[in-house]
């Protein structure tokens, strides 16, 4: 029942997840402007920008900003907004409206209007359309483009300012929907199945004994299993029932799910859980027709699947560095292989365990050990079993916290750097001179310009030069004199302000040519240079970042761009944070099943080996060798299997580690801690219950 | 607890009315009888009519009503719960109709933890379990008993009963799953027991054939247990 749960919950979660990119996809397209073939058929003008937006969480979080200027009295608002906003306004989406509720100042100028869901990618989406100030025409309207409505036919490139998980290429949605939720709960619908098998297999034999054909043994089963898979299916039910009538906010997430979106596809919900309803069927039947083949009491240890197991961890852990092309697919197709035969490799290593335990039992005068010794020496496979749940969970929430890595060491370091604060705000290229000297007088003292930009130079290293202007008080606190000099850039990187406008400005060549200005700085030649531009600090406090990004969009169509390393480090680093959270909890849905499951199972087999060993203890009252019984036949493979287990996750991705970003593939010490405390604790646990419940046997 | 060769100490098993209820439901009445060392008796009865409540309360799994039970002398209602156990770990063996061994050891592994479990240390368990195999012939090999047949099963399941040397054998329908060869082959076996290890044993079946091996045999009818067989000589 837990495992049809799974798979229901599962098959609902799916429908949801891939109707939103679908959806989403969908509203991308409708939401693309079309372009006008000349002014003629001009019905507005249109930019698009991407900034970034402080969010509740403390992070900044990537918003759609387009700017938009009706050209005729015709011309319709864009999807989702009643009317045009006046110029010096904005429009927000619901998202986007409560971050900027949060801020100080007036971003985008006054909110005056809510962007309907019909006009957003996603309900969750961070959207913006400001109409420009007549300032900012002015400066820069010629760099907008001349549209004539929305829904155009380009390609969908990014789809920016919500979630990440469906922001992926359409493959690796469906992808960790099968990793995280199905393959766990099927792992689960197949433990269930393995219990009582002996019971099954003696039915089996009568039904078979009397006559009764395929088809009749069949229906028999089905009648078993059906009505706790049933029971599994109206939890889904209830689930789908649930996000029908409910929006919910999932903040963690930065997620928005809509009931309206769910109720469109109540149908498709209803057939995905009676898919997966037939697909816990299945497996419960083919498990237990499995299970009821005869069997001799001692078991043949499955050195194949062993065998598949180590040279599957081999290829994890060597094809990436020869293949380093594939390395990702070959890891993973590896791991999944190594996950699934590992419990036969560690049922193998706990029989040649428990043969030595028994003869030591045997030598020493333990019934216990003598006991569950011999037990796993001759049933490898139920061992298998036992341990699957703990294995599979293991690996499997390994892979999530691989794959979700984030915030890689380069960020990290990054952030350490600077936080001392918003020392350097960058930015993009100097707009129009006119208005960047209006620009610079109005973000207030404390506050001086630097400009940065390359010069060709074939002798250089790179093939150019880097070349920074300034004010010479400027200079002195960068740490360089009034006078043009190359510099090292190691000597402007040897000061904290330098530092951060290295990093901010990406400078990469060894040395710097200054250029000191004489008084103003000549806008007319760095604009003609394509010179990039940012602001520093010159009284070491941290700057105003939001109010000059204020005077830019007054100022500007698009803003300035600017920005300042430590946001668009931690702009970076949400991509991968979002995506954790999002496998991290696809990944403890799939889990909580997997680990109901394992304790049905443990509880099963104390159940069944309880009653073989209540007839001694009764007879002789002794009860304390159960205790033995029950530690060395739960605690030693559950701990040996999350011990090997936990060996592979942190050794397998060796080489697909060492070829990828910074940061990801990393394994965790920690999980391996967390991992390890949880198996121990299962075991403990399973083995007190298996002893409780032989105890219990023994006195009745 | 003296083991002297008069005809009153040599009794193994001695009931006295001994009455037994469910309830309304009277199982059993009055009934009195005794085992000697070297004597096999045999109750006989219908299903149902409390053959196996009978041997609980020779066990002390079960309380009667009324009556004592004595094994060896000693009297079982008063003992202690861990005097019983006792008096059971080194009285009493019982063979249980499917043997009950544990599927996943050897016989001599399932001898062996008997006598672990009778207080033996374990050089002496392992010495005592390979004499009792070799006595009762059974051949010591690694297959797990699992993979025996149901006479194998039950020779194995008679060493066990017998490696902690009881003076009382019960054993509760040890041929019901039997063929004839094997049963024959079975009852010789146990018969041999009482005179060749000087216990007594109590066997309980519903087939004359092994009843009329026994030296006695009692039914056990309407509550009531009377003689069926007169007391032959012990162990003839």
């Amino acid at each position: 029942m837990i495992g049809s749960a799974g798979l229901s919950v599962v098959a609902v979660v799916g429908v949801l997840v891939m109707g939103a990119v679908s959806d989403r996809q969908a509203q991308s397209r409708s939401l693309l402007p079309i372009a006008a073939e000349d002014a003629t058929d001009a019905e507005f003008l249109y930019a698009f920008d991407l900034d970034l937006l402080p969010g509740a969480d403390g992070n900044p979080h990537l918003v759609s900003v387009v700017w938009l200027e009706p050209l005729t009295n015709s011309a319709q608002p864009p999807p989702g907004v009643l009317s045009w906003p006046r110029p010096g306004q904005a429009v927000a989406s619901p998202v986007a409206q409560r971050d900027l509720n949060r801020l100080a100042v007036d971003l985008y100028g006054p909110i005056v209007g809510t962007i309907s869901p019909r006009g957003l990618e996603a309900p969750g989406e961070r959207r913006i359309y400001v109409r420009p100030t007549a300032s900012a025409l002015e400066n820069t309207g010629d760099e907008m483009t001349m549209m004539n409505g929305f829904g155009g036919p380009g390609v969908v490139q990014g789809l920016w300012g919500v979630p990440t998980l469906d922001a992926q290429a359409s493959w690796v949605t469906p992808a960790a929907l099968i990793f995280f939720l199905f393959s766990p709960a099927a792992v689960a619908v197949w433990l269930g199945a393995g219990v009582d098998r002996e019971r099954r297999r003696r039915r089996e034999l009568q039904l078979v004994a009397i006559g009764a054909g395929v088809r009749h043994r069949m229906i028999v089963n089905l009648a078993e299993v059906w009505p706790p898979i049933a029971a599994g299916g109206l939890v889904g039910g209830g689930a789908l029932g649930v996000m029908a009538t409910n929006n919910f906010d999932v903040g963690w997430l930065d997620t928005i799910v809509l009931a309206d979106a769910t109720r469109t596809r109540l149908l498709a919900g209803v057939g995905a859980i009676t898919i997966a309803q037939i697909a816990a069927l299945l497996i419960a039947l083919l498990t237990g027709r499995r299970n009821t083949q005869r069997k001799d009491t001692a078991e043949a240890i499955p050195f194949r699947s062993a065998q598949v197991c180590v040279v599957a961890a081999i290829a994890a852990i060597w094809l990436p560095s020869i293949f380093p092309a594939y390395g990702t697919l070959l890891y993973y197709a590896s791991a999944v292989v190594t996950t699934v035969t590992l419990p036969s490799l560690i049922a193998m290593i706990v029989a040649g365990l428990g043969r030595v335990i028994a003869a030591t039992g045997l030598k020493r005068g333990w019934p216990g050990m003598l006991l569950a010794g011999r037990r796993h020496a001759v049933s490898p496979r139920r061992t298998a079993w036992l341990t699957s749940s703990v294995v599979v969970s293991i690996l499997l929430f390994g892979q999530v916290q691989l794959w979700a890595s984030t915030l890689g060491g380069l960020v990290q370091r990054d952030l350490g750097q600077l936080s001392s604060g918003d020392l350097v705000v960058s930015g993009g290229h100097v707009h129009d001179s006119g208005a960047s000297d209006i620009f610079l007088k109005s973000v207030g003292k404390g506050t001086a310009p630097v400009f940065t930009w390359l010069e060709d130079n074939r002798t250089r290293q790179f093939g150019f030069d880097t070349y920074i202007a300034t004010s010479c008080t400027t200079l002195a606190l960068l740490g360089a004199s009034c006078m043009p000099s190359e510099v090292p850039v190691a000597t402007l990187a040897a000061t904290g302000l330098g530092a951060s406008l290295v990093n901010s400005t990406g400078i990469f060549t060894e040395t710097i040519n200054v250029e000191p200005f004489e008084s103003e700085p000549d806008y007319e030649r760095m604009e003609s240079l394509g010179a990039d531009f940012s602001l520093v600090s010159t009284d070491g406090s941290s700057l105003p970042v939001l109010e000059i990004q204020r005077v830019g969009n007054q100022l500007f169509v698009g803003g300035t761009n600017l920005d300042t390393i430590v946001n668009r480090n931690k702009a970076a680093g949400n991509v991968p944070r979002q995506l954790q959270h999002w496998v991290l909890v696809l990944g403890t849905l799939g889990l909580i099943p997997l680990l109901l499951a394992a304790g049905v199972v443990l509880v099963a087999d104390s159940r069944s080996s309880a009653r073989e060993t209540a007839i001694l203890a009764a007879h002789f009252d002794r009860r304390r060798w159960l205790a033995g019984v029950a530690l060395t036949r739960i605690l030693l493979p559950l701990a040996l299997g999350g011990i090997t287990a936990s060996l592979f996750y942190f050794f397998l991705p060796i080489s697909v580690g060492a070829q990828a970003s910074e940061g990801f593939f990393k394994p965790s010490t920690s999980y391996v801690a967390v991992s390890l405390s949880l198996t121990i604790a299962l075991g403990l646990v399973g083995s007190w219950w298996s002893y409780r419940s032989s105890k219990a046997w023994a006195t009745t | 607890m003296s083991n002297s060769s008069s005809s009153v100490d040599a009794r193994v098993l001695s009931v006295a009315q001994l009455s037994l209820s469910f309830g309304q439901h009277s199982v059993f009445q009055a009934i009195s009888f005794d085992v000697k060392r070297g004597e096999s008796l045999a109750i006989v009865g219908r299903s149902g009519s409390g053959k196996s409540s009978l041997l609980s309360c020779i066990l002390g799994l079960q309380t009667p009503d009324a009556g004592s039970v004595s094994i060896d002398g000693t009297v079982i209602g008063t003992l202690p719960r861990r005097r019983l156990a006792q008096l059971r770990r080194e009285k009493i063996g019982v063979v249980f109709q499917s043997g009950e061994l544990l599927e996943e050891l050897s016989p001599f592994e399932n001898v062996v933890l008997t006598a672990m479990l009778g207080g033996h240390r374990a050089s002496e368990a392992r010495q005592a379990a390979r004499e009792m195999l070799e006595r009762l012939s059974i051949v010591q090999s690694d297959r797990v008993v699992g993979l025996y047949s149901g006479g194998e099963r039950q020779r194995v399941a008679v060493a066990r009963a017998l490696v902690n040397r009881p003076r009382l054998i019960l054993a509760d329908e040890p041929t019901g799953s039997l063929d004839a060869e094997t049963r024959d082959e079975m009852m010789e076996l146990l018969m041999s027991v009482p005179n060749q290890f000087d216990c007594g044993i109590v066997l309980v079946t519903h087939d004359p054939i092994v009843s009329t091996a026994c030296n006695r045999t009692m039914r056990l009818t309407d509550g009531a247990l009377v003689d069926v067989a007169p007391r032959g000589p012990s162990g003839s």
